[in-house]
C-alpha cells in the first residue's frame, strides 16, 4: 500500500508542474521519460507500470511512447484511465508483484536521489527562471506605475494634467458597471461589423482562391479598398448614417473586410492540390470540398484574419464614437475629457478598461483557437 | 491474358495549353487493365505517367479519347475507383481515424458501420492504437499505411497507386511493398501502379505497360511470368529488368538525340 502511494506521489508531483505551465511540463516529461527509460531497462514488469503510469499522468502529451507502445495496449491504458478518476489518492497497480513493487519504489527513491535530482534541479531552475521573468514583468509595470504615481502626486505636474494611477484605479472600481457596459456596447458594434464583413469576405476569398479568373477580377478592387485611408471615410459614413450605432458597425465591416479577405484567400490558396484530388476521389462533391477541405484547411488563416480585424476595429470603433457621438467607451472617454471640469482619471480608466478587455478576449479566445490548431499543424 | 476487363484506356491524348506553346503529354494511349491484375505503368520521367493515372481516376479530362470502367465511360471520379498518392495527401487536421473514415462519410454510410469499417481497415494496415494520432505525429511509412487504409475502406474495385513508395526510405518502402502485395493477393482487387522504378515494377506487376518519352505512347506491354514473392537477385528477375530497361533506353537515346539537335 505504501509502495503504491510513493509511485503516485512521484507521478503526481510532476503532474502538478504540468498544470502550472504546459511547455515546461513537456520539457520535464522528456527529462523524466529519459531517466525512467534507463531506470526500467531490464525490468519488464517495471516497464509495464511506468508505461501506464506515464500514460495516466500525461494522456495527451504522450500519444506514441516507446514504453507505452511496447507494453501497455491502448485499451489497457484507457481502462486504467477510466478506472482512475483524476485526483484520486490511491491507484491500483495491475500485475505488480510485491517484489517488483519493492524494487520499483527503491529504484525510484534512488532515482530521486541521483539522476532525478539533476532533472529536478534543472526543472526547478527553469521554473524559477519563468517565475523570475514573470516577476520582472510585474516589477517593470509596478515600477512604471509608482513613477507615474510619484510624478502625478509630486509638484512637477498639476493633478488636472496627469491623474495618479491610484485615482484611475479608484474610478475603474467605483464606476466599474458603467465602464463595463460601455466597453460591451462598443464591443457589440465591433463584433456585428466583423460578422457582417465575414459573411462577405470569406465566401469571396474562397471563390478567389479557387477560381483564378475571379481572383484577377476581384482582388484589385479589394486592394483599392484596402489602400483607402479608413479614417477619411469616417465623416462620410457619419454623413450617411447619422449619429447611431449603424455607422460604427458599417465602419468596422469596411475596415475588417480586406484583412479577412486577403488572409483567408492566401490560406485557401495554400491548400495542396493533392488534398483536393484525394477528397474528390473519395466521392466529395463541391459542398463536401468546402466543408471537409477548404474551410478546415484555411481555418488557421481565418483565425489570423479575425485577429487582425479585431485589432484594427478597436481603433476605428473608438474613433467613430468620438466623432459621431455614438454611445460606447470611446464617447465615454471623449465626454470625460470634454467636460467642464475635465476628468482625465475617468478617461484613463476607460482606456485601461479597453486594454484589459482586449487582452482578456485575446487570451481567452484566440490563444485557445491557436492552441487547437497547433495540435495538427506540423 | 484473358478475363474480364476493368479499365479501358482508349486513344487518350492530353495536351496542355501554356500560352504560346502547346505541350502534348500523351498521344493516342491505348491499353486495358484486367480485373484482379496488378499492373504497373513505367516510363521515362516527365512522360505523363501521373497525368495518365489522373485521367484514369476521372480527376482530369483527356483532350481526346476516353476511359471506360467495365464498359461505361467515366468523366468524374468513380465510387469503385480509389487512389493512393505519392505525397500521401492525408488531411492534416483529421486524425488517422477521421482520414480513413472520410470516404465512407462522403458516401453517407451510417456512423456505426463507418466506425466498424474504418477500424477494420486501420487494423488491416497495422495501425491499431494510432486511431487518434494526427498525421504529423506519424512516420512516412505509417502515413502511407493510412493512405492505403483510406483507399481500401471504400471497398473499391480498382486501386490506382501514384508512386506510393517513392517518398519513403528504401527499407520502409520494401516492407510496405510486401504488405501491398499481401493486400492485393488477399483482397482480389485490381491494382494499377505508376512507378519510375523498373525493379519495383518487375517485383510487383503481372503486366508492365511501358510508355515512351513525350508525347507518351504505349511502347510495349511486358507480362511477368514469375510467382510471388519474387527474388530480386534471380536470373529471371534480372532478364525482365533488362528487357524493360532496354525498352526505356531506346527512348532515352531518342530524347538525347532530340535535345542535341535542338542545341
Amino acid at each position: 500500500m505504501k509502495d503504491e502511494r510513493e509511485i503516485v506521489s512521484f507521478i503526481k508531483g510532476s503532474h502538478a508542474i504540468r498544470l502550472t505551465d504546459r511547455r515546461l511540463a513537456i520539457d520535464l516529461t522528456k527529462g523524466i521519460r529519459a531517466s525512467l527509460e534507463s531506470l526500467v531497462e531490464g525490468h519488464e514488469s517495471l516497464r509495464h507500470v511506468v508505461g501506464w503510469a506515464l500514460r495516466f499522468a500525461y494522456p495527451e502529451d504522450i500519444p506514441i511512447d516507446r514504453i507505452v507502445e511496447a507494453h501497455v495496449t491502448p485499451e489497457g491504458a484507457a481502462e486504467v484511465l477510466r478506472k482512475t478518476p483524476i485526483g484520486l489518492k490511491r491507484v491500483r497497480v495491475p500485475e505488480l508483484t510485491g517484489e517488483d513493487a519493492h524494487r520499483l519504489v527503491s529504484e525510484i527513491a534512488r532515482l530521486k536521489r541521483r539522476k532525478s535530482s539533476q532533472i529536478l534541479h534543472k526543472s526547478v531552475m527553469k521554473l524559477l527562471k519563468v517565475e523570475f521573468t514573470r516577476n520582472e514583468w510585474i516589477v517593470v509595470i509596478l515600477g512604471f506605475m509608482l513613477l507615474w504615481e510619484a510624478i502625478a502626486q509630486g509638484p512637477i505636474l498639476p493633478e488636472r494634467l496627469l491623474p495618479a494611477p491610484s485615482k484611475i484605479a479608484a474610478v475603474m472600481f467605483n464606476r466599474a458597471i458603467e465602464i463595463i457596459d460601455m466597453v460591451l456596447l462598443s464591443y457589440r458594434n465591433l463584433v456585428l461589423g466583423i460578422i457582417l464583413a465575414t459573411f462577405m469576405a470569406i465566401p469571396l476569398a474562397f471563390t478567389s482562391a479557387l477560381k483564378g479568373k475571379i481572383d484577377f477580377t476581384l482582388s484589385p478592387m479589394v486592394m483599392l479598398l484596402y489602400s483607402l485611408p479608413d479614417l477619411a471615410l469616417l465623416p462620410i459614413i457619419v454623413y450617411w448614417t447619422g449619429h447611431g450605432a449603424l455607422g460604427a458597425i458599417l465602419m468596422c465591416a469596411i475596415v475588417s473586410f480586406s484583412p479577412i479577405y486577403f488572409t483567408v484567400r492566401e490560406g485557401a490558396k495554400a491548400i495542396p492540390i493533392d488534398y483536393f484530388e484525394a477528397v474528390r476521389i473519395l466521392g466529395g462533391n463541391r459542398l463536401a470540398l468546402l466543408k471537409e477541405l477548404v474551410f478546415p484547411g484555411s481555418w488557421p488563416s481565418i483565425v489570423t484574419g479575425f485577429r487582425l480585424a479585431f485589432s484594427y476595429c478597436w481603433q476605428i470603433v473608438l474613433a467613430i464614437e468620438m466623432i459621431a457621438l455614438v454611445p460606447g467607451i470611446g464617447l465615454f472617454i471623449e465626454k470625460a475629457v470634454m467636460a467642464q471640469n475635465p476628468e482625465l482619471d475617468t478617461a484613463f480608466a476607460g482606456m485601461f478598461a479597453v486594454g484589459l478587455f482586449v487582452l482578456l478576449t485575446d487570451r481567452m479566445f484566440f490563444l485557445k483557437l491557436e492552441d487547437r490548431i497547433g495540435r495538427w499543424r506540423g | 491474358m484473358s478475363g474480364q476487363i476493368d479499365l479501358e484506356v482508349l486513344g487518350v491524348t492530353k495536351s496542355f495549353d501554356s500560352g504560346e506553346s502547346n505541350l502534348i503529354a500523351l498521344r493516342d494511349v491505348d491499353f486495358e487493365v484486367y480485373q484482379g491484375e496488378f499492373q504497373c505503368i513505367v516510363g521515362p520521367s516527365g512522360c505523363g505517367k501521373s497525368t495518365l493515372l489522373r485521367i484514369m481516376a476521372g480527376l482530369t479530362k483527356p483532350t481526346s479519347g476516353l476511359i471506360k470502367f467495365r464498359g461505361t465511360e467515366i468523366e468524374k471520379p468513380h465510387p469503385k475507383i480509389s487512389m493512393v498518392f505519392q505525397t500521401f495527401a492525408l488531411l492534416p487536421w483529421k486524425t488517422v481515424f477521421e482520414n480513413v473514415e472520410l470516404g465512407l462519410k462522403l458516401r453517407g454510410i451510417p456512423k456505426l458501420e463507418r466506425h466498424r469499417i474504418s477500424k477494420e481497415h486501420i487494423d488491416l494496415v497495422g495501425l491499431k492504437g494510432f486511431e487518434n494520432s494526427y498525421p504529423k505525429q506519424l512516420s512516412g511509412g505509417m502515413r502511407q499505411r493510412v493512405g492505403f487504409a483510406r483507399a481500401l475502406a471504400t471497398d473499391p474495385e480498382v486501386v490506382l497507386l501514384d508512386e506510393p513508395f517513392s517518398a519513403l526510405d528504401e527499407l520502409t518502402a520494401n516492407s510496405l511493398r510486401q504488405e501491398v502485395l499481401r493486400l492485393w493477393r488477399d483482397m482480389g482487387k485490381t491494382f494499377v501502379m505508376v512507378t519510375h522504378s523498373i525493379s519495383e515494377a518487375v517485383e510487383l506487376a503481372k503486366r508492365i505497360v511501358v510508355l515512351s518519352s513525350r508525347p507518351a505512347k504505349v511502347k510495349d506491354i511486358v507480362g511477368i511470368e514469375m510467382p510471388w514473392p519474387r527474388k530480386r537477385a534471380s536470373p529471371d528477375f534480372e532478364s525482365y529488368e533488362s528487357r524493360v530497361f532496354s525498352l526505356l533506353k531506346e527512348d532515352l537515346n531518342k530524347l538525347y538525340d532530340m535535345e542535341n539537335e535542338e542545341a
